[in-house]
């Protein structure tokens, strides 16, 4: 009898290719394994799919082996104002953005920093506006020089 | 929120300009509702924590009365134009938003309270209307039984058809060329939806996404199919079952459940972070899902919104915002859907919520203990301290044991999770489906930020 080596041997070429199921995929499944019934074959791989899935999501084992890196530095300036972030978010996304100086300049004035969620924005408008870099630079804070050591395109910052 | 603004007792109400956006009728409403959201057009600018109103200054010699309550956003001005909102309640709502200090006026004018008092008699009107309906006998019982059983052959005979369609699948093997495109599962679906039966047609849908998206995508649509086929067969038999799992057949493949019905239960009260809010579309049907998380009860509920464009869902608890209100679970296996009791809550502004589960063990372990009682739960929310970390180009979270899931983000979302974080443990609102988290919403600092937005 032709006995597929595994699920998935079975499930790519079809079960009329072959007369069996494959051995069970984990020990946990051994015994619900041999309870189905294989007469029809097509009807039992998709009962050994169910099975395997089901089995595999609920004994899901996390990794272990992840290391972190550094955390970024303690900030030692100040964040913007929710009012600020409203606006550059609405410069984001496309209006008055005319205003980016003026909004940089006055940040980097009263020597505040920007909220973390605009940073990505606010890298990619220096490497896109290469006059606005000082500004940018002036206003990222810790967590911007951080980031930017994450991204080739930003390493303009650095 | 910002200090300074706070101190207007009504500002604990959130209104955002996104929300705000959401509810604008078309570009030309959204350009002259933006020009008159300035201090100049309008007079005796004013708003409690239900309501925002204000004269708007018109060419004529009457000014209009614009008025939007905050929790339901309903609108009415007193101006002739017949779309809705008319483009006075869009400006007065995005002046609400942008600049809440101007809402100056604290004494609600009569022609507020007058209409706020009408409102209230008319949802009385239709609870009773509601309350007579559940309890009146359907006027030609005879005529909605046969089209009740007409629905539920041609349903039967396309859960037969998609039995027959698994089978074919499993005996031919999924490693064929037409496996991988969009179109054959978009035609599989068409018939379900011909079956009357949508549910399966989504089903069907989102298996069209797998091919080619992971390295085991093979192996994932087997586990997908064989789900199915399980789906299929227990729904051919499901007058066998118990009440919860006949229930959750039916909603799987897509019968609706009468919304008098589910309300008639009793719910779960309780203070409800809006943790994640996610839009999609499809069939020309724009869905707005919502994830509620339970501060005192620690339960989560979806909220599912629907609207044909070009009207967009109405969400009037803006993400982030904390609802205290009572939420009623839809019947079925380990029930996640809900209906809010009531819509006309508002959402004030609370604390971000504590973890939902102690580490990702627990949340593992949760799920595990979902999937028992109902095998066909695609995903399940979580709320972590995590710390994202970048193993192999790919996005993992690291709980504080050192445990970690992969995750699915596009660059951007992973470098915005990255910023957020700074390389410290963060408040994370992700869903888990078995194989990897899709992170939904995160924490800067004391707001909560959607991840959705910038990933469509």
């Amino acid at each position: 009898m032709k006995q597929p080596e595994s699920l998935i041997a079975i499930g790519l070429s079809g079960a009329s290719r072959y007369q069996q199921l494959p051995p069970p995929p984990h020990a946990v499944l051994a015994d619900v394994w041999s309870r189905i019934d294989e007469s029809n074959l097509p009807q039992a791989v998709l009962h050994a799919s169910a099975l395997d899935g089901l089995a595999r999501r609920s004994g899901y084992q996390p990794m272990t082996d992840i290391a972190l890196s550094d955390p970024a530095r303690e900030e030692t300036k100040v964040q913007i104002q929710d009012a600020a972030v409203v606006a550059a978010q609405r410069m984001i996304r496309g209006e008055f953005t005319h205003g980016w100086t003026e909004w940089l300049r006055l940040c980097q004035r009263h020597g505040f920093i920007a909220a973390p969620r605009l940073l990505p924005a606010l890298l990619d408008l220096g490497t896109q506006q290469r006059n606005l870099r000082p500004l940018i630079r002036a206003v990222v804070g810790e967590r911007g020089f951080w980031i930017a050591r994450k991204l080739e395109s930003w390493s303009w910052v650095l | 929120m910002a200090k300074e603004v706070s101190s207007f007792l009504w500002f604990d109400y959130v209104l955002t300009t996104d929300q705000v956006t959401a509810v604008v009728p078309d570009a030309a409403s959204f350009k002259a509702g933006k020009a008159l959201a300035v201090d100049r057009k309008w007079d005796m600018l004013g708003g409690d924590a239900d309501i925002i109103w204000g004269l708007a200054k018109g060419s004529g010699k009457n000014p209009y009365q614009t008025q939007v309550t905050l929790g339901q956003m309903a609108y009415k001005c007193s101006c002739p134009s017949r779309k809705f909102p008319c483009k006075h309640a869009i400006g007065l709502m995005f002046l609400a938003a942008e600049n809440p200090a101007l809402l100056t006026e604290k004494e609600r004018p009569d022609w507020v309270s007058e209409w706020l008092k009408t409102r209230e008699a008319n949802e009385k009107k239709a609870e009773t209307r509601a309350a007579n309906r559940a309890t009146d006998k359907p006027k030609d019982e005879k005529a909605v039984a046969q089209r009740q059983a007409k629905k539920t052959a041609r349903i039967e005979e396309g859960v037969r058809q998609l039995q027959q369609v698994l089978l074919d699948l499993a005996s031919n093997g999924i490693g064929r060329e037409e496996i991988c495109q969009q179109r054959y599962w978009d035609e599989l679906a068409r018939r379900m939806v011909d079956a009357q039966a949508p549910g399966l047609a989504g089903y069907l849908r989102r298996l069209g996404d797998l091919p080619n998206s992971q390295l085991d995508w093979e192996s994932r649509l087997l586990h997908e199919l064989g789900n199915l086929y399980l789906l299929a067969g227990n729904y051919t038999r499901i007058e066998d079952h118990p009440e919860p799992m006949r229930e959750e057949l039916r909603q799987l493949v897509g019968l609706t459940t009468d919304k008098d019905t589910i309300l008639a239960q009793s719910g779960v009260s309780d203070r409800w972070f809006v943790a994640a809010r996610r839009q999609s579309q499809q069939d020309r049907l724009t869905t707005s899902a919502t994830w509620l998380y339970g501060r005192e009860t620690f339960r989560w509920g979806l909220k599912l919104e629907f609207a044909v464009p070009p009207s967009r869902p109405r969400e009037h608890w803006s993400l982030g915002a904390t609802v205290k209100t009572e939420l009623v679970y839809y019947p079925g296996l380990a029930p996640d859907r809900i209906l809010p009791r009531s819509d006309s809550v508002s959402a004030q502004q609370e604390t971000l919520p504590k973890p939902s589960d102690s580490g990702l063990s627990a949340m593992l372990e949760r799920y595990a203990k979902q999937l028992e009682q109902n095998p066909w739960r695609a995903r399940m929310p979580f709320l972590i301290q995590l710390h994202p970390a970048i193993k192999d180009a790919q996005l993992y979270l690291v709980d504080e044991q050192s445990n970690g899931i992969p995750c699915e983000a596009s660059k951007d979302v992973q470098l915005l999770i990255a910023s957020l974080s700074g390389g410290h443990p963060t408040l994370v609102c992700a869903e888990w489906n078995g194989y990897q988290a899709q992170p939904l919403a995160i924490a800067d600092g004391a707001s909560w930020v959607s991840l959705q937005e910038i990933a469509s």
